[in-house]
């Protein structure tokens, strides 16, 4: 199962993609993601879906988000 | 024995679930929303969008575009002073409260704007018509209370709302009087609505409403932690966040939403016509007596009735009323623009009722005023 992270750039904008994820079936958690944004502290989405699905349906939904995290994957 | 006919300024008594949601959140939510990725605060923000999203629905905006703030005064002057920053001409209506007036008058005075009044008629098309005529090349906004405070007339805000979209000029409306008891849509033309949490949504004191159709952009007036973008100096840009500076009234904004839920859930149209019936039985009452009921025929009106008694003061009246365990608010009520229209520059006493009101309580105020005036 692919899993994405992607940095949000508020916890407001976070919460609202991980309950819109959540009602389409997607498992998506929102978590802390310090360290990982150029401009300091910032909450993430890791959703399990492909990167490329999430991206299109943040992008569907006129979501804001930031990047994708490649490193802030869960271990 | 209190009976509280001062519903206009705060609602009281609260629904016992907004007093409850608050009790829940001191014991429970104590984390501070945004701030961090702990349990706690993660939980925290979690029921902090609960309400946002609440009042987004209600309203008809998106979620992230409801910015809290902890009253109405103070989304009137983000909004004004959010949307003038960059200075233009502003128009106001002749019957605006304090918290719109005053932030106006100030930028002018500042020479960062300048500004016309525009006249409230009886007429709703001359209403229209008057702030039309006062429009300019430079004209950024128009601010219009949807319901005024003083006499509780109904403005025709959504005609207002087409000549700003019309025109291109940002609409930024205050609900304060309004919300809860008619049903207010951002759809109405509103691009920034402004009201208080603890009124007729019935939330805490300390809540209030920015919701923004996020046409215009608002220049913040406060800027500092919002819990991201941090290494950045610069304020970020993107709502909530740059709205929202600093630690939230978390456990308001908790209650806020049973308040919002409590208003949803009877609906704003039996909340009106319970709150109008009163009104009607008030003014009923009195009608054999020489009190100033200030109502014009025609005209609608939320429910609140301003009235004097001859040869009385308001205050007079108040605190008469006081003794007899009534609360009604006497004086200017913050809006001496409506006070100077209506010649009672020495104020006048503000029957307003509330959901929780009942016709008991409306024969007994109107005894008492009864035999105030000897009657």
């Amino acid at each position: 199962m692919n899993m994405t992270a992607v940095s949000m750039p508020s916890v407001t904008l976070a919460i609202k993609a991980k309950r819109m994820l959540n009602e389409q079936g997607f498992k998506c958690t929102v978590k802390r993601a310090a360290n990982v944004s150029e401009n300091g502290c910032t909450h993430m989405i890791v959703v399990n879906g492909a990167p490329e699905i999430v991206i299109a349906f943040l992008d569907k939904y006129n979501i804001a988000y930031g990047k994708l995290l490649g490193d802030a994957m869960p271990q | 024995m209190t009976i509280n006919f001062d519903n206009a300024a705060t609602t009281f008594p609260k629904p016992v679930s907004v007093a409850n949601a608050i009790f829940k959140a001191v014991k429970q939510y104590g984390g501070n929303a945004g701030r961090g990725g702990h349990k706690l605060t993660l939980l925290t923000s979690e029921k902090v969008f609960d309400t946002r999203q609440t009042a987004a629905d209600f309203f008809g905006a998106q979620t992230e575009n409801v910015i809290f703030t902890v009253n109405c005064t103070h989304a009137l002057n983000f909004a004004i002073q959010g949307i003038m920053s960059n200075g233009g001409h502003i128009i106001i209506s002749g019957i605006e409260h304090n918290s719109s007036a005053r932030p106006v008058y100030a930028l002018a005075k500042k020479k960062k704007c300048t500004f016309s009044i525009a006249e409230v008629s009886d007429d709703p098309d001359e209403t229209v018509n008057n702030f039309r005529s006062l429009i300019n090349h430079n004209t950024k906004a128009i601010v219009c209370t949807i319901a005024g405070n003083v006499t509780g007339q109904i403005m025709p805000y959504k005609e207002i709302g087409k000549l700003c979209q019309e025109k291109n000029i940002c609409f930024i409306a205050d609900g304060a009087q309004a919300c809860g008891t008619l049903d207010i849509k951002m759809s109405d033309g509103i691009n920034i609505l402004c009201t208080a949490g603890h009124k007729g949504l019935y939330g805490p004191t300390g809540t209030g409403l920015l919701i923004s159709d996020g046409k215009y952009h608002i220049t913040p007036l406060i800027q500092g932690g919002t819990g991201s973008s941090s290494l950045n100096l610069e304020h970020p840009d993107i709502l909530p966040d740059g709205m929202e500076s600093g630690t939230l009234n978390v456990i308001g904004i908790i209650a806020l939403k049973n308040g919002i839920e409590f208003v949803r859930d009877m609906g704003t149209a039996k909340i009106f016509k319970h709150e109008d019936k009163l009104c009607r039985q008030f003014i009923n009452g009195l009608s054999d007596t020489r009190t100033i009921i200030y109502r014009s025929p025609g005209v609608e009106y939320v429910p609140i009735v301003s009235f004097n008694i001859p040869d009385m003061k308001p205050e007079d009246v108040a605190e008469k009323l006081d003794q007899q365990g009534f609360c009604l608010r006497a004086g200017l009520h913050c809006s001496p623009l409506a006070h100077y229209s209506m010649g009672t520059t020495d104020g006048t006493v503000r029957f307003a009722p509330s959901v929780f009101n009942n016709e008991n309580q409306v024969e007994s105020l109107v005894k008492t005023i009864k035999k105030i005036q000897k009657i």
